[in-house]
C-alpha cells in the first residue's frame, strides 16, 4: 500500500514534468500544425545551460530559470522567424522532418560544448528528502512538483484569461475565423512558438535535476511526449495534461511492477492502441476545436 | 441621396490566380440601408463579401468605403474602418464560451471598460446569449450560434455589418427570427451587407437587392420589386438565356 | 515492361549529367569493383553505400510513392539484423543464407504493424517511430535470448581478412539491386500508379475504384524486406548487434533523408542521395570532428525541406512549360466517341448485363445520415431508372451531396436500404461501389493534380489489385481509349501536362473523361455545371446525351436550370433531406412546393 502511494507520488511528479514539456508540444502543433522535433533537444539544451550556470556560477538550477526562460523565449522567436515560419504551407507535411534537422544539429552542438558524458545537476540539497505521511520526496523532486504546478497552473490562467491567450486559442480553433476578428495569426504564431520554448527551458531544468543526463537523451523523452500529445489528441492542451498524468502514473506503475526497463514500452503501446481504435485520439476529433 | 457608404466598382477576383470567379461586380450601399445579394451557388456572392473585408488573395478594381480605397488591405484593417463579416456557418469559436467569443469580437480594441460596455450592449439586443453567458459555444444550438456570431460582429459597432447566409442550415423558426434580429438592427441604425439563398426572406426585409450570377451583377432593384420580378424567378428554377436557347435546339 | 529488354542494354538516365550510361557498362563496373580496387576502405564504402540504398529504396515504397513518411523504417532493419545474428549463434546457419528469411521476418513485422496504416501524416510518423521504438525495447527486454543492451557477438566470417569484405560487398549490392529493380517494377505498374494516386487524394483514389486499405499493406509489406534482407547481412559484417546501433533513431531519420534528398518517389532519388551522402559524411568523418557530419546532416535537412522539396532528381526534371492559361480555346468537339469499344481493362459489358430501359437501377429506401445533431438524410426514398438522365435539385442544405455520398460508399448510412439492381448493399467501400458499376465525380472537382491528363484519365481503370504489380502503369487499349476520351473533349493536346496545372475548367472536364473512362453503368454527377462557362458545360451535357443515347444511366446534382430543364428527365426534389417531389422539368418548374422550397417562406 505505501509502496502504490510511492508509486503514484512519483508518478505524478513524473507527470508534471511530462506535462510541461507537452504543452509545448501540443500548443505548437494547434496553432500552426507543426511537428516539432527538437523539442527534445531543446530541453535537453536547456538544462545543458543550467548545468553550466551551475558548475560555472554556482546559481542554483530553479533560480537560473529567470535566466533561461527568457533566454529561450527569444530563441523560439528566433526559430520560428528563421525557419518555421518559412515552410508556410508545407508546414504540415514538412516541419517533422525541419525539425529533425534542426534538432540533431543542436544536439552536435551540445556535444562539441560539453562532450557526450553523463551530466547531472546536483546542488547541496539534492539528496535531503522531506518526508509526508508514508511518503517521502528528495528535495528537487518537491521543488519540481511545486514549480510545475505552478507553471501549469500560470499557463492554463494565461490561455483562460488573458487577450493573448484568447487569441492563440481563437486561432487552434479556427484559425479563418480569428483572422475575421483581426487576429494576426503569424504574429501569434511567433509568439506560440516563443511560449513554448519557454516551457521547454522549464521542462529542461526539472529533468536536469531529477535525472541525470546525455546529449542523445532526447530521443527517449521525444517518444513518450509524442505518445502523449497524440494521446491527448494533437493541438488539445487538456488532453495533453491528462495524458502526461495517466501515462507518467502508468509507467511507474509498470516500473514498480516489472522492471524500470520496461516502462517506455508503456507510452507506445498506449499510442498504438489509442491510435487503433481512436484515431482522433482520447479526446477525440473535436479536442482540437474545444481547447 | 446620401453618399454610399460602400462603392464597389468593376471589381473581379478569386482564390487562384488564374479563375476568377467574380467577373465584373458593381455595386453600392447606402448608410442605413439593407442590400441584399442573392444569386445562384457558385455565383460569387460570399466571395465578393470576403474581397471586401480583405480575406481575398486575388482581387482587382475598386471597393470604397466611406470614400475611401480599401481594396486590397487585410481583415485587420478594415475592421478598424468598421467593416465587420460574419462568415458562412456561423464559426464561433466551439472551445470558448460566449462570454469570450463576444471578447474575441472585440479584439482590436484595447479599453476593457469599453469592450465590457459593449458586451452588456449587445446582450441588451441578444438576450439569449445572457442566459448562455458561460456556457461553451459548441454546446449551443444552431440558431443560438447564429445569434452569437452576428453578437459578436457587432462589438466593434460596425459602420458596415456583411451577414454571408445567416440563415443557412436554421430550421425556419430559427432563420425566421434571425431575420426578425437583423430587421431591429437596422431599424436601429446598422448598415447591412446580406448574403442569401433563400432569396424570398432576404429581399422582404432588404432596401435594395443585387442579382450575382456567374461573378457579375445581373439585376438591382428595391427588394419589392426583385420579389416580383419574373426574371428573378427564372434564375433560381427556371431556365438561364443559355438553356432556353439549348433548349430550343434540342426540339 | 520486360525484364530482357533490360539486360538488352536499356539506358538509364542518369539525371544529373544528362548524359546516358549503358546500364550494362554500369553493372560490370560493380561487379568488378572488388578485384579492380582491392582497398579495403573503397569496399567498405560501397557497402555501406549498398547498404542505405536497400534501406532507402524499401521506404521509398510507402515513404515515396504512397507517400506516408515512415519514421521508424530502422525497425525492419534491427528485425532482420536479429533474425539472422540469431540463426546463425543458435542453429549456426550462415547469415549469407539466412539473409532472404531475415528479409520475410522483417515483411511480418511490417504485417504486425498494419493497423498503423490507418494513421496518416504526422500521426503515422509517429506511429512508425513508435514501432521502432518498440522493436528496439522489446529486444532489450528479452535479454535471456538478445543479451538485452549488451548485444550479440557474433563469430567472424571464415574468410581471409584480405578478401573477406567481398561476399559481403555482392550480397549488399545484390541487396540494393534489388531493392532498386522492385522500385522499378513498381514505378512502371498499376500498383505504383495506385500508390501515387493515394498520396495524391486517397479519397479520390477510393473513388476511382482502388482498394486503398489494400494498396497500403502491400507496399508497406513490400518495403519491408530488403532492409530486412540487408539488416541480415548487416549483422554479419559487424559481427555484433545491440539494440542501439540496430535500431538507432538517428538511422531510421537519416534513411528518410537519403530518399528525399535525392528525391523520393522516383527510382533514382534514393539511389542518388545514399550514393552522395554516404562518401560525404564518410569524408568529413576523417576531415572533420566526428560529430560535425552530423551537424552537416542537419543542415541538410533543413535546407533540403525549406528550399529543395522535391529533391535532387527535380533539379533537373523538366518544369513542363506553363502552356495552360484559364483563356485556352478549347477546340470544336470531334465525332463522340463509340462506346461500343470494349472497356479498356477489356471486358466488354453485353446489353443484356446493361440492364432493360426503364427498370428501376438504384433506389434508395428510407434511407437516414445524420452527422452530430444534424439530419442530412431523413427516411429518404427516391429511384433511379436505367437508361435515364435523372437530375436531382434541391436547395442548399437538402441532402442532395450526402445522397450521393452514402449511395458511393463515402458515407454509411445510419438506416434504410441501398439497392442497386435489386440487390440491397450495406457498408461497400467506394472501390466496391465502383466495381458494381456505380461512378461519381466531386463537386469540388478532384483531379490528381501531381500526375498528369493522361495519368489521371487511365486512372479509374483499375486491374484487380493483386495483379495490378503485373499490369504496366498504362496499356496501349487504356491509352487509346483515353486518348479518344480526350480528344472528344478537347485536352489531348494537354495531356503529358500535370493535371494539378490545368484551369479549373479544364480540370472539371478531366474529371468527367476520368469518371467515364471505366465503362461504367450507372454515373453520379455532383454539379458538373458549377462554375463553367456555357459552352464548356454544353460540351459536357451534349457528351451526358450521347452516351445516355449509348445505355448509360446518369445522376445529375445540379443548381444550373439550364442544364436540368434541358436534358434531365424525370426530375427529383429534394428539401430537408427528402424527396419532395418528382416529375419532368415543366413539371418541377411549375410546383408550388419547388418554388418554396428555393425560395423560402
Amino acid at each position: 500500500m505505501n509502496l502504490a502511494l510511492q508509486t503514484l507520488v512519483n508518478g505524478m511528479v513524473l507527470g508534471s514534468i511530462y506535462a510541461i514539456m507537452a504543452f509545448g508540444l501540443a500548443i505548437v502543433y494547434g496553432v500552426m500544425r507543426v511537428i516539432n522535433f527538437a523539442h527534445g533537444v531543446l530541453a535537453v539544451l536547456a538544462a545543458y545551460i543550467t548545468f553550466q550556470l551551475f558548475q560555472s556560477l554556482g546559481l542554483d538550477p530553479f533560480l537560473s530559470l529567470v535566466i533561461t526562460v527568457p533566454l529561450f523565449f527569444v530563441l523560439g522567436w528566433l526559430i520560428y522567424k528563421g525557419l518555421i515560419g518559412r515552410l508556410g504551407a508545407l508546414a504540415e507535411s514538412s516541419s517533422m522532418i525541419l525539425t529533425f534537422g534542426l534538432g540533431i544539429s543542436i544536439e552536435v552542438l551540445i556535444i562539441l560544448l560539453w562532450t557526450t558524458s553523463f551530466k547531472a545537476i546536483a546542488p547541496a540539497y539534492a539528496t535531503r528528502t522531506v518526508v509526508l505521511g508514508v511518503v517521502r520526496l528528495s528535495y528537487p523532486r518537491l521543488f519540481a512538483l511545486g514549480l510545475s504546478a505552478a507553471v501549469l497552473f500560470f499557463l492554463r490562467s494565461f490561455l483562460g484569461s488573458t487577450k493573448v491567450g484568447k487569441a492563440i486559442r481563437a486561432v487552434v480553433q479556427d484559425r479563418e475565423a480569428a483572422t475575421y476578428m483581426g487576429v494576426d495569426v503569424e504574429h501569434v504564431s511567433s509568439l506560440t512558438f516563443a511560449i513554448a520554448m519557454a516551457t521547454v527551458a522549464v521542462g529542461g531544468v526539472l529533468l536536469g535535476t531529477i535525472y541525470a543526463f546525455y546529449p542523445s537523451v532526447h530521443l527517449d523523452w521525444i517518444g513518450r511526449l509524442f505518445a502523449i500529445v497524440v494521446l491527448g489528441g494533437m493541438g488539445s492542451v487538456t488532453g495533453a495534461f491528462l495524458g502526461a498524468y495517466l501515462v507518467a502514473i502508468a509507467e511507474s506503475l509498470v516500473s514498480l511492477l516489472f522492471g524500470i526497463s520496461w516502462s517506455p514500452l508503456v507510452g507506445f503501446l498506449v499510442i498504438i492502441l489509442i491510435l487503433l481504435y481512436r484515431p482522433g485520439g482520447l479526446m477525440g476529433q473535436g479536442a482540437l476545436t474545444r481547447g | 441621396m446620401s453618399e454610399p457608404i460602400l462603392l464597389v466598382e468593376q471589381v473581379a477576383g478569386g482564390y487562384r490566380k488564374d479563375y476568377d470567379i467574380l467577373r465584373n461586380v458593381d455595386l453600392h450601399v447606402h448608410p442605413g440601408e439593407i442590400v441584399c445579394l442573392i444569386g445562384p451557388n457558385g455565383a460569387g456572392k460570399s466571395t465578393l463579401l470576403k474581397a471586401i473585408c480583405g480575406s481575398l488573395q486575388y482581387v482587382r478594381g475598386s471597393i470604397q468605403f466611406q470614400s475611401e480605397e480599401v481594396i486590397g488591405l487585410k481583415p485587420h484593417d478594415t475592421l478598424h474602418r468598421g467593416i465587420c463579416y460574419v462568415p458562412q456557418g456561423r464559426r464561433v469559436f466551439p472551445g470558448m464560451t460566449v462570454q469570450e467569443n463576444l471578447e474575441m469580437g472585440a479584439y482590436i480594441v484595447d479599453d476593457q471598460a469599453v469592450v465590457r460596455q459593449r458586451i452588456d450592449h449587445t446582450l441588451e439586443l441578444f438576450p439569449i446569449l445572457a442566459e448562455r453567458f458561460h456556457q461553451l459555444a459548441y454546446k449551443l444550438s444552431g440558431g443560438e450560434q447564429q445569434m452569437l456570431a452576428i453578437a459578436r460582429a457587432l462589438m466593434l459597432s460596425p459602420s458596415l455589418l456583411m451577414l454571408d447566409e445567416p440563415s443557412l442550415g436554421l430550421a425556419p423558426k430559427f432563420a425566421a427570427l434571425i431575420f426578425e434580429k437583423i430587421q431591429e438592427l437596422n431599424d436601429a441604425g446598422t448598415t447591412i451587407l446580406l448574403v442569401e439563398q433563400q432569396a424570398k426572406r432576404a429581399l422582404r426585409v432588404a432596401s435594395r437587392g443585387y442579382v450575382l450570377v456567374l461573378g457579375e451583377t445581373r439585376l438591382s432593384d428595391t427588394g419589392q420589386n426583385l420579389l416580383d420580378n419574373k426574371e428573378v424567378r427564372a434564375l433560381y428554377i427556371g431556365s438561364t438565356m443559355m438553356g432556353d436557347i439549348m433548349s430550343e435546339a434540342l426540339r | 515492361m520486360k525484364l530482357n529488354s533490360i539486360s538488352n542494354g536499356i539506358a538509364i538516365t542518369c539525371p544529373l549529367l544528362g548524359k546516358r550510361i549503358p546500364l550494362v557498362f554500369f553493372c560490370l563496373v560493380l561487379l568488378a569493383l572488388p578485384w579492380v580496387v582491392p582497398t579495403l576502405y573503397v569496399q567498405h564504402l560501397a557497402i555501406l553505400v549498398f547498404m542505405y540504398v536497400a534501406l532507402a529504396s524499401g521506404w521509398n515504397i510507402i515513404g515515396g510513392y504512397a507517400g506516408y513518411e515512415s519514421f521508424g523504417h530502422i525497425v525492419f532493419f534491427g528485425a532482420g539484423a536479429y533474425t539472422s545474428a540469431l540463426l546463425l549463434l543458435q542453429l549456426g546457419w550462415s547469415p549469407f543464407l539466412t539473409a532472404p528469411l531475415a528479409g520475410l521476418v522483417a515483411c511480418l513485422v511490417a504485417l504486425v504493424g498494419l493497423p498503423s496504416l490507418r494513421t496518416r501524416g504526422a500521426y503515422f510518423a509517429i506511429t512508425t517511430l513508435a514501432m521502432a521504438l518498440v522493436g528496439q525495447l522489446i529486444i532489450y527486454n528479452f535479454d535471456s535470448l538478445t543479451e538485452g543492451g549488451r548485444g550479440l557477438f557474433l563469430p567472424l566470417s571464415p574468410w581471409d581478412a584480405e578478401v573477406a569484405k567481398r561476399p559481403f560487398y555482392y550480397a549488399m549490392l545484390l541487396g540494393a539491386a534489388g531493392a532498386v529493380v522492385l522500385n522499378y517494377i513498381i514505378k512502371q505498374s498499376k500498383f505504383g500508379l495506385g500508390l501515387e494516386l493515394i498520396q495524391d487524394d486517397e479519397e479520390k483514389a477510393e473513388a476511382v475504384g482502388i482498394n486503398t486499405t489494400f494498396y497500403k499493406a502491400l507496399a508497406f509489406v513490400l518495403s519491408a524486406f530488403f532492409p530486412g534482407y540487408v539488416g541480415g547481412i548487416y549483422a554479419y559484417y559487424m559481427n555484433y548487434v545491440s539494440p542501439a546501433s540496430t535500431f538507432s533513431i538517428l538511422i531510421s531519420i537519416n534513411i528518410l533523408l537519403f530518399a528525399i534528398f535525392g528525391g523520393k518517389g522516383t527510382v533514382v532519388g534514393p539511389m542518388l542521395g545514399a550514393l552522395i551522402l554516404i562518401p560525404l559524411s564518410q569524408f568529413l568523418n576523417i576531415v572533420l570532428a566526428t560529430e560535425l557530419h552530423v551537424l552537416l546532416f542537419g543542415l541538410l535537412i533543413i535546407v533540403v525541406t525549406l528550399y529543395l522539396p522535391g529533391g535532387l532528381v527535380s533539379l533537373s526534371q523538366r518544369r513542363s512549360t506553363n502552356t495552360v492559361s484559364a483563356a485556352a480555346k478549347v477546340p470544336l468537339p470531334k465525332s463522340p466517341p463509340s462506346s461500343d469499344r470494349p472497356a479498356a481493362n477489356g471486358e466488354r459489358r453485353r446489353p443484356e448485363e446493361r440492364g432493360q430501359s426503364g427498370q428501376v437501377m438504384l433506389s434508395l429506401e428510407n434511407v437516414s445520415k445524420h452527422f452530430g445533431g444534424i439530419a442530412a438524410l431523413h427516411l429518404c426514398s427516391f429511384e433511379i431508372r436505367q437508361g435515364t438522365v435523372t437530375g436531382l435539385i434541391g436547395p442548399n442544405g437538402s441532402g442532395k451531396s450526402t445522397a450521393i455520398n452514402v449511395i458511393t460508399g463515402f458515407y454509411p448510412a445510419d438506416s434504410g436500404t441501398l439497392r442497386y439492381r435489386g440487390q440491397s448493399y450495406k457498408r461497400l467501400k467506394p472501390h466496391q461501389v465502383k466495381a458494381m458499376g456505380i461512378v461519381r465525380s466531386f463537386q469540388e472537382t478532384r483531379v490528381f493534380a501531381n500526375l498528369t491528363v493522361l495519368e489521371n484519365a487511365v486512372a479509374s481503370v483499375s486491374a484487380r489489385a493483386g495483379m495490378s504489380l503485373l499490369h504496366a502503369r498504362t496499356s496501349p487499349p487504356e491509352v487509346e481509349r483515353a486518348l479518344e476520351l480526350l480528344e472528344f473533349v478537347g485536352l489531348a493536346e494537354l495531356r503529358n501536362e500535370l493535371a494539378g496545372e490545368l484551369s479549373y475548367g479544364q480540370q472539371k472536364l478531366l474529371e468527367f473523361v476520368s469518371v467515364v473512362m471505366g465503362d461504367p453503368d450507372l454515373i453520379l454527377l455532383d454539379e458538373p455545371a458549377a462554375g463553367v462557362n456555357p459552352v464548356l458545360i454544353e460540351r459536357i451535357m451534349d457528351f451526358v446525351h450521347h452516351l445516355n443515347r449509348q445505355g448509360k444511366t446518369f445522376l445529375i446534382v445540379e443548381h444550373d436550370m439550364g442544364v436540368i430543364m434541358g436534358y434531365c428527365n424525370p426530375v427529383i426534389v429534394m428539401d430537408a433531406g427528402d424527396k419532395i417531389m418528382e416529375g419532368t422539368p415543366q413539371e418541377v418548374q411549375e410546383d408550388p412546393r419547388v418554388l418554396e422550397a428555393y425560395l423560402g417562406e
